[in-house]
């Protein structure tokens, strides 16, 4: 039966909401430019990737075998041990977040977590959640994680094996927590036990790509990460991917025979359209043209910098490495017609697709305007 | 009776919002003290209708603490929330989370969750904020 002639006015009106938001959408870290229109013709199947994608599973109409390519691509991007890894394809972020504390908490139930104040409220939640014991480390004013504050800590805790929430990433501030340093305050200690599970939602595309990254990733002594999909490549539906180490998960496995799959995700039903978008976004970019898109976003960010400090406006980035640039909290004028997110006196501009050099130019003309710094 | 902090700006007139904002919604306030710290001011209130206030609260944009956490007042120094939990662990209590709420000045403001509130509050009187 067809949509009423109402129904159908509400769908044309959320698309026309949505096509003028769009351009404006500057402060969130998503990438909106992209085109899955080749896999249309999959949305008429009910696929499902329940279980591990590593396992096989009883329900045949998944995108297992596209999930592990997925998996294994990210394998290189983060510098997996090739033959101590295990992932999949998450809703998001925080899934492997949770993820990467849960097999955490599951090696060492009397663990503490140590995050810091610049952490994503969900890491919070999360810990709440699972009932594990956590004490929050300051950080400093660029928002990377205060290492002195982290030692003291650790030096009065350290009969309690650590389990380190590393930002690769802040949200506000997209400060990057150095692993290298993080290991040797461990070591500093002689702290046998350890774990550090590694946020790297949108750094972690990013990092990948440069000359010159921040030690973030497996080589530099992550135990576990998460990675956002529908951040810097673009996707429709938010996902994300997960590593850990095979050799910690296997001590969590657990079999689930309803399905008959040796299941170690956290869902049960699992999205399998965005495995296959994440491998037709990884595929038809290649490695070239993730670079590409990575210096682009770059080179954005610094002009944005450039252009907005020449107009009187505190603009700043963590460091080359960052899409993220720090701007002063706009007037309220300002954010109701740019979408942009605020925390208390500062918000971002992330320089991501659709963003171009006249969007920038365009917005710093008008916050310049606003705040009278215009030369 | 239950009893929430809330963490305002260091304005005279913060107490009087907070005070209409719950009058509004139907709370009332049994108890209220208040005392600022550096730019935060900090109000302690005890109400009659818990989660009403909260909710109202948490619409207005503050920052409400509930009484499962003890707010404390602490030196910003490295290792100052850890020393607040080895006291703790010294007194056989189980700490759950310590996160700071708001870093001004010498000083930080955090709430601690422990699974014997009542011991824990005996523990660190002399750090918990009273606004008394």
């Amino acid at each position: 039966m067809p949509l009423s002639d109402s129904d159908r006015a509400r769908l044309d009106a959320l698309h026309d909401r949505l096509c003028t938001a769009k351009p404006v959408s500057i402060g969130y870290p998503c990438n909106q430019e992209f085109d899955y229109s080749e896999l249309f013709r999959f949305l008429q199947f009910s696929i499902n990737n329940v279980g591990d994608p590593f396992s096989g599973s009883n329900y045949r109409l998944n995108t297992h075998d596209f999930e592990r390519e997925v998996v294994q691509d990210f394998v290189r991007f983060t510098q997996a041990p090739p033959d101590d890894y295990w992932g999949y394809v998450t809703n998001g972020g925080t899934e492997g977040n949770m993820y990467g504390l849960y097999v955490a908490r599951e090696l060492f139930p009397q663990g503490m977590v140590y995050f810091s104040e610049d952490t994503h409220y969900s890491v919070a939640k999360i810990l709440r959640v699972q009932h594990t014991r956590n004490i929050m480390i300051k950080s400093q004013p660029n928002g990377q994680l205060d290492y002195e504050d982290l030692h003291e800590t650790l030096r009065i805790h350290r009969d309690v094996p650590p389990i380190i929430f590393a930002n690769i990433g802040t949200t506000m501030k997209g400060s990057i927590d150095d692993l290298a340093k993080i290991r040797d305050i461990l070591e500093d200690l002689a702290i046998g036990e350890s774990y550090i599970h590694a946020d790297a939602a949108l750094s972690g595309m990013i990092l990948p790509f440069v000359d010159k990254p921040q030690p973030w990733n497996f080589a530099n002594g992550a135990d576990s990460l998460s990675i956002s999909g529908h951040k810097l490549l673009g996707c429709p539906l938010p996902c994300g991917v997960v590593l850990a180490r095979k050799r910690n998960v296997d001590r969590i496995a657990r079999n689930v025979e309803y399905v008959g799959a040796l299941d170690t995700t956290i869902s049960g039903s699992r999205n399998a359209m965005t495995p296959l978008m994440l491998w037709y976004r990884l595929r038809s970019l290649g490695d070239e043209g993730l670079r590409a898109l990575v210096q682009r976003c770059l080179h954005l960010a610094r002009y944005a910098v450039e252009q907005l400090q020449a107009k009187g406006i505190d603009a700043w980035r963590h460091d080359e490495n960052s899409i993220t640039v720090v701007i002063p909290r706009p007037p309220e004028a300002l954010m109701k017609k740019w979408i942009i997110a605020p925390r208390k006196k500062i918000a971002h501009l992330i320089t991501l697709p659709p963003m171009t050099e006249a969007v920038i130019d365009a917005f710093a003309h008008e916050f310049a305007t606003m705040i009278g710094t215009q030369p | 009776m239950k009893q929430i902090t809330v963490l305002t700006r260091k304005d005279t007139s913060e107490l009087s919002r907070v005070a209409s904002l719950l009058g509004d919604a139907g709370v009332n306030i049994e108890d209220l003290a208040a005392e600022n710290l550096e730019e935060t001011g900090i109000i302690v209130l005890t109400v009659d209708q818990y989660d009403l206030a909260l909710q109202a609260l948490r619409d207005a944009g503050l920052r409400a603490i509930t009484q499962d956490a003890l707010v404390i007042r602490i030196e910003d120094k490295p290792g100052a929330l850890a020393s607040i939990a080895k006291r703790l662990r010294d007194a056989g209590i189980d700490m759950r989370s310590m996160h700071i709420l708001r870093r001004e000045g010498s000083n930080s403001l955090a709430s601690i969750v422990a699974t014997d509130h009542e011991m824990a509050a005996r523990v660190l009187a002399d750090v918990i904020v009273t606004a008394s």
